[in-house]
């Protein structure tokens, strides 16, 4: 085990670095990829890694800290006015999507090797802005720093989606920017509404935007009118990026308009900022106010699961199948928080780890598809597996991964949320059953799919297509199948990650 | 004589520069001498404040027998953190703009006048940051006023220039008007003109007559005219699209936290302790104000105008700002820090309206090379921009986010700020209506980078069978423009990430304006 690291007065620390690197390197990226094209990626890649093992030596240096408290923390002032300050830390629900985070972004350098040829160097500096972001949002103890990396995502996703996208990129990428940044100020309400609650019980009389303050006091907010308002709106902000039906309408659009490595960052990432907010609000800071309001983010949930799972079987493109998906198994991660029990926590943060490696693994596969055949039409992509065994095997990996098949990634968290529905009073029970229908659906549109896609005769408009050839495409493959396997196998490496210390009921 | 050279040489400096280049106009030197000449005297003006930063609050010209004694406690000027502020402010506006019109008025006539007038106007600004008696502020105003118009009717021969101009004029002389009859009836009731006097006169509430609340609404039409704040800003925006648009950039950069400065000195300073019916009607006005630049904006075709209705919404937040400065009693403390709710607000007002200037500059600074080299000010055909100029696109797209309000841009950190001010004044649902109108603000900002960034360029298109000539002309950059755009576009990250000094700052200017 490494001990932590501090340079300087300010005691800068391990997370500022991997925070600050991908934002500092952004510059640098664009400037060699101006000398010549093809250094850009390469620097991002190897960035790329040193945040990767950065994350990794931040995992050797963590010690799990006890329930409401943080570990590797930074603190430095940075507007005392208001009380807001730059700090970050690491516990057991964020750590995971820190090294989950590192992880999406060097596979997603890897899958743009291939993929993006068109003004590589403003590309791969837009990446590396989006990590800073991405993983900001995650290690962020404090709500400003938080809210300032979840709008820093926003801007390089947008020219990300708008500039390297597919034919409509230009209105889904206004799309997308225009309903995730009124859902932020939306979110910024019920920050500023929980600063104001938690002026009541601070020493020093002003509110507090700190984490560890905000959690210490989370017994105290109850269920005032204004507590449940707050849970309201910040509840809002984080379904409308999870996304939750009904406001999922950016997602399919965004997702099948962005390049494929976009694809991969938005379902492995972006969303889970949406599910890492509502489990640390609600086992956190306002858990009175989620026990209130347990069966809204259930039934939100169980209608996300349901119609997600149901329209994904009439999809024709292949990105936008694995993007209702995403809303389905989403959903999942909302009846797991909404159970409020250890085991449901469980299930809803070992979903967001393992969608986020299988999402990615499948619009990848999609994105390949597309790239070899010029088409995603599912109709249209018979017998693939002729030409491209080893995407078309790919494939049927991931959509029974995503489906849930045990051994593998998806098949925990499904268990461990419906054990935890199952023991949650009447409700709870009435809920899983109908809610395994959306089980089944899943199981049917991806047998569908892959009946559709992969087996069969040969579509005569497809014999010229060939397999993946490149490393980098093999890389990815090879890094995401792994993972999902061994999450699948040894699920416990996850979960005393995330052990029972951080889990605050 | 530190303290002479503190108090005295930022003005005297930039006086030098006006008689500098009096005679070098009167000796017809080549005109290309003036622009460095100005932007000397002024650095030489801003070092000079800079260096004084915290010295302490100086009275000026309190003793009618030596007019160099700087020992009293009472004087026609003052010079303190406050007007410290905002002489930085006027100076960075005079600064950049003068910078930018080095190649802007290259082709111009008596050009010499023109950075004459600059520093003029710059000099009746920072004497109205100063002023500590009405009268003298209201020759300062005027002095800050006139060289104005007459820099917006620079470019004679255009036929909308001077219109444009007129304009400017018409209201700027009847909203003199009305500050010159508030303070005459202040004046009557006061009997003094002297800032401090009449703050004490106006102090007790209870013996308010009529003629009190007249005169202070005189005053605040005249002073809400120069802020552009809805209802009196419907000269702004044919007045920014008309005039040259350096003097615009000075226009909304300037002029606007000139009038922001007058009402700091008289109304909020007065009215701190006042009735609550005042918090409402500048909260009123701060809804108007935002709300109509921000709904207007999102419908119009020229980026001029656009900017100008985006302005008129920014004077609209920092209303708010107000709002809560008059809505909150001085002494209600905020928590146990050492400040008080009038005195952040006013620290937040500062703020944008320090960022303001600086994302206006950049923006409008775009629009002048814009301009040159696409011949066009119309949003649409700002397609595809990035291909031609990508970094100017990349600054303009800072601005314009900055604007938006996106962090860590300097515009999130001011108007969060501001929010917060209401907040600390009870004014929640104040900060809910501001919160509302960025949202409707997104849209026509995000337009404007989408049409510049994503869209594909004419040149790329298809369907396009004429490409007008101008789009494929290259176009280099002049360093001036450059240098202006890149200065602001830096502040404004650097505000944004790192706002604790300004902040300290802009609350000591508000602690030495709220309780000298």
């Amino acid at each position: 085990m490494l001990t932590q690291l501090s340079f300087g007065d300010l005691n800068i620390g391990i997370l500022s670095l991997i925070f600050l690197l991908p934002i500092l390197a952004a510059f640098p990226t664009w400037l060699v990829g101006r000398v010549r094209n093809e250094l850009s990626k390469w620097f991002a890649l190897v960035i790329s890694v040193v945040v990767m093992v950065l994350a990794i030596m931040a995992l050797m240096m963590y010690e799990q800290p006890p329930t409401g408290r943080w570990d590797l923390i930074e603190e430095i002032p940075w507007i005392e006015a208001i009380g807001m300050s730059y700090s970050l830390g690491v516990d057991g629900l964020s750590l995971p999507l820190v090294l989950l985070s590192g992880f999406i972004f060097l596979v997603a350098v890897l899958a743009s090797f291939k993929e993006i040829h068109e003004r590589e160097p403003a590309y791969y500096a837009m990446i590396m802005l989006l990590e800073t972001g991405l993983i900001g949002t995650f290690l962020a103890i404090d709500f400003v720093i938080f809210y300032v990396a979840w709008e820093l995502v926003l801007v390089p996703m947008f020219f990300l989606i708008g500039i390297w996208g597919g034919p409509k990129k230009e209105y889904a990428a206004i799309y997308f920017f225009i309903y995730t940044h009124v859902a932020s100020l939306v979110m910024i309400l019920g920050i500023v509404g929980l600063w104001l609650e938690s002026s009541k019980y601070t020493l020093t009389g002003i509110g507090t935007f700190s984490f560890t303050e905000l959690a210490s006091m989370a017994d105290q907010f109850g269920t005032g009118p204004f507590v449940l308002l707050i849970f309201l709106a910040l509840l809002f902000g984080f379904i409308v990026k999870v996304p939750s039906v009904p406001f999922h309408t950016w997602l399919p659009l965004a997702h099948v308009e962005a390049p494929t490595p976009g694809s991969m960052i938005l379902a492995g990432l972006l969303l889970k900022m949406g599910g890492y907010g509502l489990l640390r609000m609600g086992g956190w800071f306002l858990p009175d106010a989620l026990s209130e309001f347990a069966w809204l983010v259930a039934i939100i949930g169980l209608v996300s699961l349901l119609y997600g799972s149901w329209v994904a079987l009439r999809q024709v493109d292949m990105k936008s199948l694995v993007a209702y998906s995403s809303v389905g198994h989403m959903g999942i991660i909302l009846l797991g928080c909404a159970t409020q029990s250890p085991i449901g926590f469980a299930g809803a943060m070992y979903m967001q780890i393992a969608h986020g490696i299988i999402s990615p693994l499948m619009f990848f596969v999609a994105g390949t598809i597309g790239h070899a055949a010029h088409t995603r039409d599912i109709p249209k992509l018979k017998g693939i597996a002729k030409n491209m065994p080893v995407t078309a095997g790919v494939m049927v990996y991931g959509s029974f991964a995503s489906a849930g098949l045990p051994g593998l990634a998806g098949f925990w968290s499904e268990l461990l949320a419906f054990v935890a529905l199952f023991n949650w009073g009447e409700f709870g029970r009435g809920l899983a059953l109908i809610g395994v229908l959306g089980i089944i659906f899943t199981a049917a549109y991806y047998l569908w799919m892959l009946q559709r896609t992969v087996f069969g005769d040969v579509n005569p408009e497809l014999e010229y297509v060939h397999d993946i050839s490149h490393w980098s495409q093999y890389a990815v493959f090879g890094f995401l199948c792994f993972f999902t396997l061994l999450l699948g196998i040894l699920p416990a490496l996850l979960l005393d990650l995330m052990a029972t210390a951080s889990w605050p009921l | 004589m530190s303290d002479f050279l503190t108090t005295f040489l930022p003005f005297l400096s930039l006086i030098g520069t006006i008689i500098i280049c009096i005679i070098l106009e009167a000796f017809d030197m080549d005109h290309r001498i003036f622009a460095p000449v100005t932007i000397i005297g002024g650095l030489l003006s801003l070092y000079c404040i800079i260096i004084g930063i915290d010295s302490g609050i100086t009275y000026v010209f309190g003793n009618a027998a030596d007019l160099f004694d700087l020992s009293r406690t009472t004087g026609l000027f003052v010079i303190d953190n406050f007007s410290r502020f905002f002489a930085i402010i006027f100076l960075i506006v005079l600064l950049l703009v003068s910078t930018s019109s080095i190649d802007y008025m290259n082709s111009e006539r008596n050009v010499g006048i023109y950075y004459i007038l600059l520093v003029f106007a710059t000099i009746g600004m920072l004497l109205v940051a100063a002023a500590n008696d009405l009268l003298v502020l209201f020759v300062a105003w005027e002095l800050g006023s006139i060289p104005v118009y007459t820099l917006a009717a620079f470019q004679k021969t255009r036929a909308e220039t001077s219109e444009s101009a007129l304009k400017l004029f018409l209201i700027g002389a009847m909203s003199s008007a009305f500050i010159l009859f508030g303070i005459s009836l202040v004046y009557g009731i006061a009997g003094t003109t002297s800032i401090d006097g009449v703050i004490t006169s106006f102090a007790d509430t209870k013996s308010y007559s009529p003629f009190h609340l007249l005169a202070l609404m005189f005053l605040l039409v005249g002073f809400g005219y120069k802020i552009a704040a809805v209802p009196f800003h419907a000269w702004a925006v044919d007045v920014y699209q008309g005039t040259p648009t350096t003097i615009t950039t000075f226009l909304a950069a300037g002029s606007k936290a000139l009038g922001f400065v007058a009402v700091f000195r008289i109304i909020v300073a007065g009215l701190t302790e006042i009735d609550i019916i005042w918090g409402y009607l500048f909260a009123l006005l701060a809804i108007l104000t935002m709300t109509l630049g921000n709904v207007v904006a999102l419908v119009q075709e020229n980026i001029k105008r656009m900017l100008a209705y985006s302005s008129i919404a920014h004077a609209g937040y920092i209303l708010i700002a107000l709002a809560a400065v008059t809505s909150s009693p001085i002494s209600s403390v905020i928590g146990n820090l050492n400040f008080s709710v009038a005195e952040f607000s006013i620290a937040a007002a500062e703020m944008h309206i320090l960022t303001h200037a600086l994302m206006k500059i950049v923006a409008f600074t775009a629009v002048i090379v814009i301009a040159f080299s696409i011949h066009s000010e119309k949003i649409e055909d700002y397609v595809g921009l990035r291909k031609k100029h990508p970094w100017l696109t990349f600054g303009l797209t800072i601005a314009l986010l900055s604007l938006l309000g996106v962090p860590p841009l300097a515009g999130f950190v001011s108007k969060i700020l501001l929010f917060f001010a209401a907040i600390y004044a009870n004014l929640i649902w104040l900060a809910i209506i501001g919160i509302i109108n960025s949202a409707i603000s997104i849209f026509y900002y995000i337009r404007v980078i989408k049409l510049m960034i994503i869209d594909t360029p004419l040149e790329e298109r298809d369907d396009v069978a004429v490409i007008p000539v101008e789009r494929v002309t290259p176009f280099t950059i002049p360093l001036s423009y450059q240098l202006s755009i890149g200065i602001s576009v830096l502040l404004i990250i650097v505000i944004g990430i790192l706002p604790g000094p300004f902040l300290e700052f802009a609350l000591s200017a508000a602690e030495n304006l709220l309780s000298p």
